[in-house]
């Protein structure tokens, strides 16, 4: 994934300029306002982005403190499991069967126990941004080199010792991972459960949008999601080079091991 | 004499019943204060396994270990050790210095600042003096196995284990680093087992060496090195005595070689 910068470059416009204006001349031809063109799409962003605003801040509050959640909770539990091999061998196949289960799928479950409030939302929101996160960091935690480990041992490290300044660094590039498909999984699920049991978020405004033909405004409202998302990505991604610039740069370097 | 470790008949086997694999079959040596020990052998004959024990790393499955009077039962703040795989061992997320600092991380006694004076003291000691804030990566292997052997001495341990700790680098680089792991353990009056697979090395390094027979393994023979404490990559190698000592330990091992039916060899 590269960043907003180079992914900016003048040759990367071509194909979306061309898009847009294929799709423009199709709704000319169609002349409907059930098929907008790219500039009735401004129009009504021009129109609604106060309104779009506002809810696209409910939908990324409600996204990043579900994200933050599930990476307090889980990034942890996932080193824990890697580490404490039995405790990782039984629950493996518990949240191997999680993993599959689609997100909205929990939803009527969730809405027993916590309601349709924002409560309801984090829970369901934090449960799709938990399962990258957990096997990205289980994974991660489990396959560390044994020499690492040997380090480890030979310096008594205690347990804790040794997950804090050994098994989570070496874990944070799947980790990274991880937290880059999670932000995704987070602002997706965000979208849907407030389609399926929300008052406000963008996803409410897409909807009602939708409901009322008003379908230049729907997708005015998917555009900001979209750059949301794609800004949010390219901010991962900067703090994930400025994190690991070890990882990165090490990698390039590691094949001059063998000469002094 | 300072006994500083005691092997008494260790044993370890991998697997059980007919296919079980005997490695170590009853080895017993033992190391004093001071002194610089190697242990060589025929490839495969169970060194590592051999090191992992005295790391405290491995149980073996009978005999026992005696670290300063007392049984060792796993790793001990008084034995480091130098591991062959220095990229492995050496975290690239920490800095040069930091990475020896950890070294030190069970040192309590010791201010921050001092375990900072130390490392850097360290790090003029191993030739790597400006180093400290780059990375391991940025370090040619060399240099980066310098790292390893300067943590390895931070933890200020009675022991210091080598395990093959000159395999990876090249020939030219080898040289060197004998010498300055041999100045090192003069300066610092470190005891220091060295495991390697080089008869030259463990010759020209040690005040003894322990020569292993193959799998199953027993001690062979000890042969005291009576060259002095001052060896020279030149002149020490030309050494009779030197010769000597490297004909007698080259021909067990190849005894041991030849003993191994050529089935097996292949």
């Amino acid at each position: 994934m590269k960043s907003l910068r180079s992914r900016f470059d003048v040759n990367g416009l071509v194909l979306p300029v061309i898009l847009l204006l294929i799709w423009q001349v199709l709704a000319w031809r169609a002349n409907t306002p059930l098929f907008p063109g790219p500039l009735q799409v401004a129009q009504s962003i021009a129109k609604l982005y106060p309104a779009i605003l506002g809810e696209l801040g409910h939908t990324l509050l409600r996204a990043a403190v579900s994200f933050v959640v599930a990476a307090v909770i889980f990034i942890p539990l996932g080193i824990l499991l890697g580490r404490l091999r039995l405790l990782g061998a039984l629950l493996e196949p518990a949240i191997d069967m999680l993993a599959t289960l689609p997100p909205p799928a929990v939803v009527p479950i969730v809405m027993l126990f916590a309601g349709t409030g924002d409560g309801a939302k984090i829970v369901i929101i934090a449960y799709a941004a938990a399962v990258p996160l957990l096997m990205n960091t289980y994974e991660a935690s489990r396959t560390i080199h044994p020499a690492a480990n040997q380090v480890a041992r030979v310096l008594n490290l205690t347990r804790l010792e040794a997950m804090w300044h050994i098994d989570l660094p070496a874990s944070l590039p799947m980790i990274a991972t991880g937290i880059r498909l999670a932000v995704s999984s987070a602002l997706l699920v965000s979208v849907t459960s407030e389609m399926l049991l929300a008052t406000n978020g963008i996803g409410v405004l897409i909807q009602r949008q939708q409901e009322n033909f008003q379908i230049a405004g729907g997708l005015a409202a998917i555009t900001f999601i979209s750059l949301a998302g794609l800004i949010i990505n390219s901010l991962v991604f900067e703090f994930e080079k400025r994190w690991l610039f070890w990882h990165y740069q090490g990698a390039g370097a590691s094949g001059r091991g063998q000469t002094s | 004499m300072d006994r500083l470790l005691d092997a008494r008949e260790l044993a370890k086997a991998y697997g059980s019943g007919a296919k079980a694999l005997r490695i170590l079959d009853g080895i017993s040596f033992s190391v004093s204060k001071g002194e610089f020990v190697s242990i060589v052998g025929p490839s495969g004959c169970g060194k590592t396994t051999l090191l992992m024990a005295l790391a405290g790393l491995m149980k073996p499955d009978s005999g026992s270990i005696l670290f300063q009077g007392t049984p060792l039962n796993g790793p001990s703040p008084g034995i480091s050790v130098v591991f062959q795989d220095y990229s492995r061992s050496l975290f690239p997320w920490k800095t040069n210095l930091d990475n020896i600092l950890f070294g030190m991380i069970r040192n309590p006694s010791m201010s921050r600042a001092d375990k900072r004076r130390r490392g850097l003291e360290l790090m003029d000691a191993v030739g790597l003096k400006g180093f400290d804030a780059h990375y391991p990566w940025q370090l040619s292997g060399g240099m980066q196995q310098r790292v390893a052997i300067a943590r390895g001495l931070a933890a200020e341990s009675e022991l210091l284990l080598l395990d093959e700790p000159l395999a990876a680098v090249d020939a030219q680089t080898r040289a060197d680093m004998q010498d300055l792991l041999l100045e090192l353990a003069a300066r610092f009056n470190q005891t220091c087992i060295l495991v390697t697979h080089d008869v030259d090395e463990a010759v020209y390094m040690a005040d003894r060496v322990v020569v292993l027979t193959r799998r199953p393994t027993r001690v062979d023979h000890e042969i005291p090195v009576d060259l002095g404490t001052r060896r020279d990559q030149i002149t020490t190698r030309e050494d009779p005595r030197f010769l000597e000592i490297r004909h007698d330990v080259m021909a067990a091992i190849r005894r041991f070689r030849a003993e191994v039916p050529l089935a097996e060899k292949a």
